[in-house]
């Protein structure tokens, strides 16, 4: 964070100061208190009592390696569902994602998968295209 | 007055009223439970079918829908951890963590019940308003806007923890949202910032995308690696405690109205919006924590973190109907919308709406009313089929919840870079959640940011230094210095007092 704050500061040399002084008023004390707190972790690591952010926290449940496993493979749904909805659009996408899902990771059967994969294409098509009429662009591979 | 009231009641009761607010309703119920699909949107959807109308049916119809999206936001900010609503995301925090613990029908029971609450202190201050609305609004300039925004960046210390190392850490995300807000066109000479030569950020940060990123994407990880429904192995068969919630709000029913009157100040002030009055409720809320062993219940279950922002985002609306009726000056962006309605229906915004068109000023307080009393009447009928959504395995649920989020964060601004931005910081939340980084002081920096730089300079512009000195921004800077110092004073006290063994929260 002191890096991204340091390289904000510096892209605001040579701005006029009616753009440059908000970013440098927010961006010194960021980039001074990213400091502090990247040499207080230098200096006591993450102490354990430190306490507990004011915000959710994640579930403690599941041991680190099932943990890391399970955060991989979500993370590389939710990216290849970004790829599809690139490459083929955001109509095709859902039903191929949501079969996909369903089959290969829920290890849900054919039919209820299939049969949920139809009901999430129906409900997208229903309200975002035919009522609320809104545009989703083709995909990249529809444009060749 | 009380035969005005009475007579604008008769007339939202009228059979072609009703109809229209009911089928407002039914569309602003749905609209609130989808994330992505803002009041905002749909109100301009909705706004052609106006044409036709009268107006006390017309703001029915249009008010109906606006005013209860965020009793119905909160359902899915609770349900699901993903924002039904821009305006519902601090629900998350404990409406969320309490549906973890299969306490899904209290926390949804408490909701609804100072969601209506709110919604009655929005709509009693917008009528008892009419008579003083304009020295009210009058008295707040830029400059008074500007320090009511750093009032709000204040909010950032109880917002982040208790501990020393925790503040640092709310105040370098606070200063982070700040600096993120900077993102785009400078409102003073329209140069680019940080736009990386991309069209899509010239308009800054779409705060949809974020939101639902930043809240719903940890939350879909955490439920992907419990493999479990959302609310575990804890029974949820039929919900029972919804009656408890709803006691919860009577029993903090002071805290409820007080967060109530927030949201309603917020909403009256143009240009800061529920997105500001929810997390300043829930900054209110954790204040109002007694000992520290409450105030780290929060973010973990504690119904007060619902109560707070579900009483302030529904009383907004009221509030921010206040200086649209009276001056035709939007409260909000979705005011601004209604706005067009005033026209459309052959209305001028303005000092006829308290003298001559007071009937049709009463109809939209009834109707703001009774819309929340419809709603949250159909909701408890439906809460038993609501709360079962929690203990839908979690697999079954997972790819419809992306879905949401996908389409939710799209329907911003129909653009593939919204997705971009909600991935980009779905994984900044996840981040922070994981290593123990309060998210909610980085979402208020990036919603005041804007806010805070645009009336700085109007304030320089127009009074130089001299607006320094005005009375109301000296009691504005006396509570920003008191809200701060308040939060020290609570800390070091925490730290000098032995922590009572066996301490639990009171949520």
């Amino acid at each position: 964070m002191a890096l991204a704050a340091a390289w904000a500061l510096v892209q605001t040399i040579g701005w006029p100061i009616k753009t440059s002084l908000y970013p440098r008023a927010v961006g010194i004390p960021l980039f001074l208190l990213a400091v502090a707190e990247t040499l207080l972790s230098l200096r006591r690591g993450e102490e354990k009592d430190d306490g507990e952010a004011l915000d959710v926290a994640l579930s403690q449940d599941v041991s680190p390696d099932v943990a890391a496993r399970r955060t991989a493979a979500v993370i590389a749904w939710i990216g290849g569902f970004y790829v599809a909805i690139i490459l083929i659009g955001f109509p095709r996408a859902i039903p191929l994602f949501v079969f996909g899902y369903l089959r290969i990771q829920g290890k849900e059967s054919w039919a209820l998968s299939i049969l949920l994969a139809a009901l999430a294409w129906l409900g997208f098509d229903l309200l975002f295209v035919r009522l609320l009429h809104t545009p989703f662009a083709d995909g990249m591979l529809w444009r060749f | 007055m009380a035969d005005a009231l009475i007579g604008a009641l008769l007339e939202v009761l009228r059979w072609d009223a009703l109809s229209f607010m009911l089928i407002g309703v039914a569309v602003g119920f749905w609209v609130g439970l989808l994330p992505g699909l803002g009041g905002g949107t749909t109100l301009a959807l909705m706004l052609p079918f106006v044409y036709r109308m009268q107006p006390v049916q017309a703001f029915a119809f249009l008010l109906g829908m606006h005013s209860v999206v965020a009793t119905t936001g909160d359902i899915t900010s609770i349900l699901f951890g993903i924002p039904g609503e821009g305006t519902t995301v601090a629900t998350i925090l404990d409406g969320h963590a309490m549906a973890k613990k299969g306490e899904a029908g209290r926390a949804l029971g408490a909701a609804l019940a100072s969601s209506l609450v709110g919604a009655v202190v929005g709509a009693a201050a917008l009528a008892l308003a009419i008579p003083v609305v304009r020295p009210l609004v009058l008295t707040f300039g830029s400059p008074e806007l500007f320090m009511l925004s750093i009032l709000g960046i204040a909010f950032i210390a109880s917002l982040s923890g208790r501990k020393p190392r925790l503040m640092l850490r709310g105040f370098l995300a606070g200063a982070l949202g700040l600096l993120l807000a900077a993102v785009g066109q400078d409102p003073q000479a329209g140069n680019l910032r940080y736009a990386f030569g991309s069209l899509y950020l010239w308009n800054g940060l779409s705060l949809v995308p974020v939101l639902v990123g930043f809240f719903a994407i940890p939350e879909i990880i955490d439920l992907a690696v419990r493999g479990t429904a959302i609310a575990g192995d804890a029974p949820v068969g039929r919900v029972t405690g919804v009656a408890q919630g709803v006691r919860d709000t009577f029993r903090h029913f002071w805290l409820t109205i007080r967060c109530s009157i927030i949201g309603t100040y917020i909403g009256i002030v143009p240009g800061l919006g529920g997105g500001v009055a929810q997390w300043i409720a829930y900054a209110h809320a954790v204040q109002s924590g007694r000992t520290p062993a409450e105030r780290q219940g929060f973010g973990k279950g504690d119904v007060r973190g619902v109560l707070g922002p579900g009483a302030a985002n529904n009383s907004k609306e009221g509030g921010a109907l206040i200086p649209t009726i009276a001056f035709g000056v939007p409260g909000s962006s979705s005011m601004a919308i209604l706005l067009g309605g005033f026209l459309l229906v052959g209305l001028t915004p303005g000092p006829e709406m308290l003298t001559r068109h007071l009937n049709v000023t009463l109809a939209m307080v009834w109707t703001i009313v009774l819309a929340n009393i419809i709603t949250v009447a159909a909701s408890l009928a439906f809460l038993n089929h609501l709360a079962r959504l929690t203990a839908i395995r979690g697999t079954l649920l997972l790819p419809f919840l992306v879905l949401l989020t996908f389409v939710g964060s799209y329907t911003a601004n129909n653009s593939l870079g919204d997705i971009a931005v909600m991935l980009l910081f779905g994984g900044l939340g996840y981040l922070m959640v994981r290593f123990k980084w309060p998210r909610a002081p980085l979402v208020l920096g990036l919603v005041l940011g804007e806010i805070a730089e645009r009336y700085l300079w109007i304030s320089v512009a127009r009074y130089g230094t001299s607006w320094l000195g005005r009375p109301i921004v000296l009691v504005l800077l006396l509570l920003t210095v008191g809200v701060i110092v308040s939060t020290l004073i609570q800390q070091w006290r925490e730290r000098a007092r032995p922590e009572p063994a066996g301490a639990t929260g009171a949520g």
